[in-house]
């Protein structure tokens, strides 16, 4: 019956099942503790461990799920003790008040030091966050007729609920308690929404992500201010608990901390960033009875270790299990021609049932003193299969990349579905329908072969961050229609089998595949394919040409750089002969591999 | 006072630029922002600190040699402490993602700041100048001799890295990794070493930048990495990243920047200046104010 429930509600199916375990039994523990633990001291540790959990959640989302190395995450903590701080001290302004104004503040600070630092390289990131944290430490430092300096300030009116002043340990506790189950489900929700995923392409790969259409810095920047809200909502709770902010509770040492909880609990593992959270305030309160302060040298020590010895931390992030649907025992044997509705052209632009759909005019490519690309112009047809032959260093893949966006030409013009799509990002080409694989595929370990492929359908996803949040339905028929393609393509693809598992572990041929289905989910109107048949064996390279015929016969536009010949004669409509960077000769497969330009540009003279 | 002031920033510019030099460097290797190397800075003030007392009472006479001297030993270990490092804490992580690595280089960072916190002291220690520092004045302007000392020193061994880069075997070796690491294997470097000994020679920069700027504030403590090294680097960003040339602008530009702002601002906000610069450079022009040129990189 309650399988049966679950099985209703696809995507969650597979990961319920070690989750339904652990988290009632974790949710028990948790309601239980107070009436067990009657030392107010212990309690107040207790307290610290699930602030530290909250904390270190919210960075996993930053570091550990899209990459981005934050060392300054504590100002944001800062920011929200300070906002009640200021506010309740000078104003005499309550918590819950302080609260919502808190999580302003601190999404306002994170879009000012994200925006002009997420475009660049991540570790850009580091040392700005890293100045961040220190203005920020200064500044409460030195404000002293704001911040009250050195001493900080404890003149905050006690917290009320519902007539009750709130000062016991245990009264905080239900109010974090809360909190921490907030936080889990929320970012549990982002992670396995289209969101999180962008977030894991992003720090796996960032150009695949965006040949997968991801707004590469936007998401970069979501996940900077997910991380700053949860640091600012309960840095306002921890100030309220210690009914005292000062600057020592928000030393660079401090971000240093939550980041090594994050590493040493699993980057990107939500219950490994609470027990990360949780080891730290146990070692760090264990540390009270001596003299020196050893937090310091253990949790470094820690950090290096585990980054050299064990870098997916204690408690690693999984990968998800194949996942199915309660009704996808009918889509068993199921023929790629089926998938007809999956690949239905997104309005307009792919209304075109014939005539030119790309067109790439006079492109130029200049490396230093090389000339990759001079003059060259390629126009494909609706429904045409083109093959790009010709000798290594000819220019093929720089033209590929031309036209994908990854590079941009000197001269020249892209035009894509009547749309001149030359200086766009590759992130919005891939959203046009533009899709490619690799000449070495770029799958993303940290997802499931089965993710890969939802990841990749990521400009289907039209729902906000907040339907995300909050679940809403449009946002889980999305999600759901995303995981029916993922089987179907799998199914009709052959990679049912290695569904749950990581896809840079296969075979050469299952790898091409995959990207394939990838460019699939994105539901292209064409595929531009980067020698699919390297690395495959006779009977792959068979297999690969009938799919592609198969993929055509969809109504897809296939471009094709391939150096086996057998491929480019069984599928190419056209094949286009390149050498140094310019057409030497085009037409049927026949007569271009029988043209005498083409034969030299292969053999010498 | 404006001459003043531009003084005080060129001698303290001379110590970011040791810094960001060392930023630099290792960044022209291996794309890698070494945290660890502010752990060195702060490792070579207090071998400083704490070998100064006894040096003096070696060479009662010469306050500069005890100082020449300690400032030598902290330049070497911080060197070799650099290069272990590197084979520690980058090496066998060289395949690794970017922020694996990062993370790494800040644990050592980390490591240095709590070991000499525990073993030391945890509170700021005073630095007294070697004896026999005299202050004189040009045009209105009071220069201290440790001042000079500072300001010759940096340049020298500014100028010595320079000299060593572009002209040295290892110096070009250096310039070929940092170049195009695939060809340089091709024609026989050995790169590890190559990046190993980056490492040392921008940890000891650092170390010797550490007893420098000690010195010069009178002042060292555990936490003094963290502020300079946002400031070495702010130098090194401004300049460009990569360019040893942009590295010395950078250094000096920050330097007299800040000096310059104590007009403005009471001088403990002065890492305001390194914050701003950063957040504009890289907002508008994050490949530094200076056009790159490849033959100047490292």
């Amino acid at each position: 019956m309650v399988r049966n429930l679950l099985n209703r509600t696809g995507s969650l199916h597979s990961r319920m099942n070690s989750a339904a375990i652990y988290v009632p039994i974790a949710i028990a523990i948790g309601i239980l503790l107070p009436f067990v633990v009657h030392s107010g001291y212990i309690v107040d540790i207790i307290d610290d461990m699930v602030i530290w959990a909250v904390l270190t959640i919210g960075l996993n989302v930053v570091v550990g799920f899209a990459g981005l190395l934050d060392l300054g995450y504590i100002a944001f903590f800062a920011i929200g003790g300070y906002t009640f701080g200021v506010l309740g001290s000078h104003f005499g302004i309550g918590m819950w008040i302080s609260i919502p104004l808190a999580v302003v503040l601190v999404l306002i600070a994170s879009v000012i030091i994200g925006i002009p630092t997420l475009r660049l390289r991540s570790d850009y990131l580091a040392i700005m966050t890293l100045g961040f944290g220190e203005i920020i430490y200064l500044s409460v430092n030195n404000l002293n007729q704001w911040t009250g300096g050195p001493n900080g300030l404890y003149n905050m009116p006690t917290p009320k609920f519902f007539g009750t002043n709130l000062v016991q340990p245990t009264q905080f506790y239900w109010f974090l308690l809360l909190l921490l189950v907030i936080t889990v489900l929320v970012v549990h929700r982002l992670r396995y929404s289209h969101v999180g995923r962008a977030w894991l392409a992003i720090r796996q790969d960032e150009l695949a992500a965006r040949a997968n259409g991801v707004q590469v810095v936007r998401y970069k920047l979501y996940a900077y201010m997910c991380g700053a809200f949860w640091a600012g909502a309960v840095g306002v709770l921890f100030a309220a608990k210690e009914t005292i902010v000062s600057p020592t509770s928000f030393q660079f040492s401090q971000s240093f901390y939550v980041l090594s909880a994050v590493i040493i609990g699993g980057m990107g593992s939500i219950p490994g960033a609470v027990i990360g959270g949780f080891l730290f305030v146990i070692i760090s309160e264990s540390m009270q009875g001596f003299a020196q302060n050893y937090s310091g040298i253990i949790f470094s020590t820690a950090l290096l270790i585990v980054i050299l010895v064990r870098p997916k931390g204690l408690w690693p992030a999984a990968l998800s299990k194949r996942k199915k649907t309660s009704d996808a025992g009918e889509h068993r044997g199921l023929e790629l021609s089926h998938l007809k509705k999956i690949v239905e052209f997104p309005g307009g632009l792919n209304g075109l049932s014939e005539g030119p759909l790309l067109n790439a005019q006079n492109i130029s490519v200049r490396f230093g003193g090389v000339q990759a690309l001079e003059d060259v112009s390629l126009s494909v047809n609706v429904g045409e299969i083109v093959s790009i032959i010709g000798p290594n260093g000819a220019g093929k893949t720089t033209l590929l990349n031309a036209i994908s966006g990854f590079i941009k030409p000197q001269t020249g013009h892209v035009v894509f579905g009547g749309k001149d799509l030359t200086k766009t990002s590759v992130d919005y080409r891939s959203r046009q329908g533009l899709a490619r694989t690799f000449q070495t595929p770029r799958l993303l370990p940290t997802l499931s072969v089965q993710d890969n492929i939802i990841q990749a359908a990521h400009r289907n996803f039209r729902s906000s961050v907040f339907s995300v949040i909050f679940g809403i339905r449009k946002q889980r028929r999305e999600e759901y229609t995303a995981l029916t393609e993922s089987i179907e393509l799998m199914e009709a693809l052959g990679l049912s089998e290695i569904a749950g598992h990581n896809p840079t572990d296969q075979s050469y041929g299952m790898q091409r595949k995959c990207e394939i289905a990838r460019c699939l989910a994105l539901h292209p109107s064409i595929i531009l394919l980067d020698e699919p048949a390297a690395g495959m064996n006779n009977s792959e390279t068979n297999e690969l040409a009938d799919l592609l015929l198969r993929i055509r016969h969809l109504g897809l536009t296939l471009v094709l750089i391939e150096h086996d010949m057998s491929i480019v004669r069984a599928v190419s409509d056209r094949v286009i002969a390149m050498d140094r960077g310019r057409i030497i000769a085009t037409g049927d497969a026949n007569t271009v591999l029988l043209d005498e330009n083409v034969v030299r540009s292969y053999l010498g003279n | 006072m404006l001459l003043q002031e531009l003084f005080n920033g060129i001698v303290i510019g001379s110590s970011y630029t040791l810094l960001a030099l060392g930023f630099t460097l290792v960044w022209g290797m291996i794309r890698l922002i070494n945290f660890a190397q502010i752990g060195l800075y702060t490792l070579g003030a207090y071998v400083a600190l704490l070998l100064m007392p006894s040096l003096e009472r070696l060479f009662p006479t010469s306050g500069w040699l005890s100082f020449l001297i300690a400032l030598l030993l902290s330049g070497l270990l911080a060197g070799l402490a650099g290069v272990a490092v590197a084979l520690i804490a980058w090496w066998p992580i060289r395949h690794a993602p970017v922020i694996s690595i990062l993370v790494s280089s800040l644990a050592v960072f980390l490591m240095i700041e709590s070991l000499i916190e525990v073993l030391v002291s945890p509170l700021p220690m005073v630095v007294k100048p070697p004896i026999q520092n005299q202050s004189f004045s040009i045009i209105g302007t009071h220069i201290s001799s440790l001042q000079m000392v500072i300001l010759v020193i940096s340049v020298i061994l500014t100028f010595a890295l320079y000299e060593f880069i572009k002209y040295a075997k290892t110096g070009r070796a250096i310039r070929a990794v940092a170049s195009n690491t695939n060809s340089a294997v091709v024609l026989g470097i050995n790169t590890t070493f190559t990046v190993v000994l980056v490492f040392g020679i921008a940890a000891a920069l650092a170390g010797i930048a550490g007893v420098l700027v000690s010195n010069a504030y009178g002042v060292a403590s555990f936490t003094m990495g963290e502020i300079i090294g946002l400031k070495g680097f702010t130098a090194a960003v401004l300049g460009g990243m990569g360019n040893l040339w942009g590295a010395v602008v950078g250094g000096f530009a920050l330097g007299i920047l800040e000096s310059l702002a104590t007009f403005f601002m009471p001088s403990q906000w002065t890492p305001v200046v390194a914050f701003a610069v950063l957040i504009l450079v890289l907002a508008f022009r994050p490949t530094g104010i200076l056009p790159s040129r490849s033959a100047d990189r490292a």
